[in-house]
């Protein structure tokens, strides 16, 4: 756990409760968590904080100015380092188009699959 | 023959002619809308379908140009520049659609469809013009495949709605279980976590299918590999496998087949192998015309032996009540080593009231 640390987990998630309980994970397996509820927040915590930044855990539904898919592009763009891990309620949705490396976790997850899932990119 | 040039003025002379009669009797009948055209598409003969569909003076059609009809509105250019294509036979028009405008109308979609006429003995061209009005077909097209997205759509934001939904609750019983003291309790809380995993691996399963019907073979095997994955701490020691036919069933009918699975998995992972006993759970599922048989076999412990071990838990009474509902009974088996549970619906003994055999 400790040397994950100083990872910072940003998790972006509309629904506030899905959020919080995600970053209260995450919490608990030692990282320090970053939220953000829209695209919009999601860029402007990645211009600020980028470089602290390991893994962006998002839903692929985010609300804002951008589609996910296209977030989840930028986001990579900006931050050449981060693991992208993409959730998302449509069970159709697969890792297809999404930016390289990127991991897909279907909802309902497992949080503590969820937890791993971050734990093996932030060691990639 | 009349040559073509003569043909109008001498339509009377024509009267003669019954193989020309016939024809132009044929197309004036014709249900379907359609025009007799020469060469330089001028009008031979119209059907009176056509001039009713289009409002057009039967007595002011033949001998005209195409492009005069009614108030020119048939004077399209990439029309007749097709028509004269198919004149000189270099193409066919098939299926070709067009706008007509009417002033005082609204626009029609024509499907429109011209063919030159072969026949021998005659070197004048000939070519027959058929007009289908699509106007209706087509909007109700459009409105049909609005109304599909609209549904799509809206079935969409349902599946999200329940996804969140259920991962709201499965992350809060996890989140308990890490953090209660009481080994039962984690315990219950961890079933807890996997029934709505189960549930929510269905939602998954029906969302991919598109359909209201669930092909049990994958969703066995991902409900398996979601079980697995949290409630069974060393996958090597012990393994948890499926074995399901080509069976399809009801969305409602697979959910009730999938907690039943879900509970009797828990149970034999509960009491089948304490101490990390290793072994193997295996899930069957057969049927036969409208019987099938569920089975899911361990090869444990066995039975608890004495009555006080064997206090009926919640897994017991959601299991009686699923196989009710299922029309189903339920047989225990001692399969020395280990137990096999069994619930079994037959066509004869469908009535719940018969009650599990054991």
């Amino acid at each position: 756990m400790d040397m994950h640390s100083r990872n910072i987990v940003l998790v972006a998630e509309a629904q506030g409760l899905v959020r919080g309980i995600a970053a209260d994970v995450l919490n608990d397996h030692g990282y320090e968590v970053l939220e953000a509820d829209c695209t919009e927040e999601v860029l402007s915590i990645l211009a600020e904080r980028g470089d602290d930044i390991r893994v962006l855990f998002a839903d692929i539904s985010l609300p804002g100015s951008m589609d996910g898919l296209t977030l989840a592009h930028t986001a990579r763009r900006i931050c050449p380092w981060i693991g992208l891990l993409i959730t998302s309620g449509n069970a159709r949705m697969s890792v297809a188009g999404l930016p390289e490396g990127s991991r897909f976790l279907a909802k309902v997850y497992d949080v503590a699959d969820m937890a791993s899932h971050v734990g093996a990119l932030t060691t990639a | 023959m009349v040559k073509g040039k003569f043909f109008m003025a001498a339509a009377e002379r024509a009267k003669s002619d019954v193989a020309l009669n016939l024809t132009l009797a044929v197309i004036a009948s014709s249900s379907a809308p359609l025009l007799l055209l020469d060469g330089d598409l001028q009008v031979l003969a119209a059907s009176a379908s056509f001039c009713r569909a289009f409002e057009i003076k039967p007595d002011d059609v033949t001998g005209r140009q195409l492009v005069e009809l009614g108030a020119g509105e048939w004077n399209v250019p990439q029309l007749q520049s097709l028509l004269k294509a198919t004149a000189s036979g270099v193409a066919r028009i098939e299926a070709y659609e067009m706008d007509l405008n009417r002033v005082g109308h609204d626009g029609r979609r024509l499907l429109l469809n011209a063919q030159r006429l072969d026949y021998a003995g005659d070197d004048e061209t000939r070519l027959i013009l058929t007009v289908t009005d699509v106007t209706e077909a087509r909007l109700e097209k459009k409105l049909k495949d609005e109304l599909i997205l609209k549904n799509a759509n809206l079935l969409q934001e349902l599946q999200h709605r329940v996804a969140n939904s259920l991962q709201i609750i499965a992350s809060i019983l996890l989140q308990s279980a890490r953090r209660v003291q009481s080994d039962e309790t984690r315990s219950h809380l961890h079933a807890a976590h996997q029934r709505v995993m189960s549930v929510g691996a269905l939602q998954r399963q029906l969302a991919i299918s598109s359909e209201d019907d669930v092909h049990l073979r994958p969703y066995f095997k991902e409900l398996c590999e979601t079980i697995g994955a949290s409630m069974i701490r060393d996958p090597n020691i012990l393994k948890l496998e499926t074995e399901c036919d080509d069976s399809v069933v009801r969305a409602d009918v697979s959910l009730s087949l999938g907690l039943v699975v879900t509970e009797l998995v828990i149970n034999a992972l509960k009491h089948g192998f304490p101490d990390d006993r290793a072994g193997r759970i295996k899930v069957f599922y057969h049927s036969e015309g409208n019987d099938w048989r569920l089975s899911v076999a361990d090869d444990g412990v066995g039975m608890p032996t004495h009555k006080d071990n064997a206090r009926p838990g919640l897994g017991t009474s959601i299991i009686k009540a699923l196989s009710a509902q299922l029309r189903a009974s339920i047989i225990i088996e001692d399969a020395g080593p280990g137990t096999v549970i069994s619930l079994v619906h037959t066509q004869a003994a469908k009535a719940p009231s018969l009650g599990p055999a054991a």
